[in-house]
């Protein structure tokens, strides 16, 4: 299954220090060239950096698609949405982790989820153990201000995944 | 460069020279210091306040805040503004389910 990326997802993500992670979990990570461009605009910072290795070494997949139309969405949530249209929806995930854009992504009939679930499936794959997902989890609550109270709410969920109740 | 004519109360005038003197530059380069800081502080706050009242996305308001989006993220850090609330965590249990991820 492919994993499709907004820029804020892959921003957070690579600020935890989950890509490798990702990579495990997906056979292949996409990004619309305007999400390439929008995380590797400040060359200078490691980040940005590490993104750009990321693309180079053709790990993350950089695909060249044109926006839906939305006053309310950012150009690469827009491009990242018009990916989903790209193929049938068994064959990806996509991510994209502010609520608006998956609410608008829900009315044109794509399913999406924010980033921290990706926790959820590591959890059930065995790829990960409940302490590093809570570890994990920790960070992104730093990188993406991610409020306490849905912190608690997650880090139950994986209790419960891990634990097979869910 | 273009040539405007503001009114400007003394005080505020008193404060500009004084900076001005402050950063060894002429009156009119301090208020195009000025403005500039002001214009950027103000963009981001407008950018800040549709974000969370969940007018525009995340992204969205990088680019009305004329930022890139990493450095928006870190704004939002420094100005303890929270991640907007996620939908219940049932509905995006059952997203994933009927992916078969879980």
């Amino acid at each position: 299954m492919r994993l499709k990326m907004d820029a804020s997802s892959l921003i957070y993500a690579a600020k935890a220090g989950i890509m490798d992670l990702i990579f495990k979990l997906f056979d292949e990570v996409v990004i619309s060239s305007v999400v390439a461009r929008e995380t590797t605009k400040k060359r200078g910072k490691p980040g940005a950096q590490y993104i750009l290795r990321l693309i180079n070494s053709g790990k993350l997949k950089v695909m060249k698609i044109e926006p839906i139309d939305s006053e309310t969405l950012g150009l690469g949530e827009r491009t990242v949405i018009s990916l989903a249209f790209e193929e049938n929806p068994k064959d990806y995930l996509l991510v994209l982790d502010d609520r608006r854009a998956r609410v608008l992504a829900g009315s044109l009939g794509i399913d999406s989820v924010p980033l921290y679930t990706l926790l959820f499936i590591a959890v059930k794959r065995r790829i990960l153990d409940l302490i590093n997902a809570r570890r994990i989890l920790f960070t992104l609550e730093r990188v993406a201000g991610y409020p306490k109270d849905r912190i608690i709410e997650i880090s139950k969920t994986l209790e419960l995944i891990y634990g097979g109740e869910e | 460069m273009k040539v405007v004519t503001v009114r400007v109360p003394e005080p505020i005038l008193e404060a500009i020279d004084s900076l001005a003197k402050e950063h060894n530059v002429d009156r009119s380069e301090m208020i195009r210091i000025l403005l500039n800081n002001g214009l950027k502080e103000f963009l981001v706050r407008r950018a800040i306040e549709r974000y969370m009242n969940d007018e525009v996305s995340l992204e969205k308001a990088a680019e009305m805040a004329n930022m890139p989006l990493s450095d928006f993220i870190i704004e939002l850090r420094k100005r303890n503004i929270p991640h907007k609330e996620d939908e219940p965590i049932d509905i995006i249990i059952q997203t994933l389910k009927k992916k078969k991820l879980l």
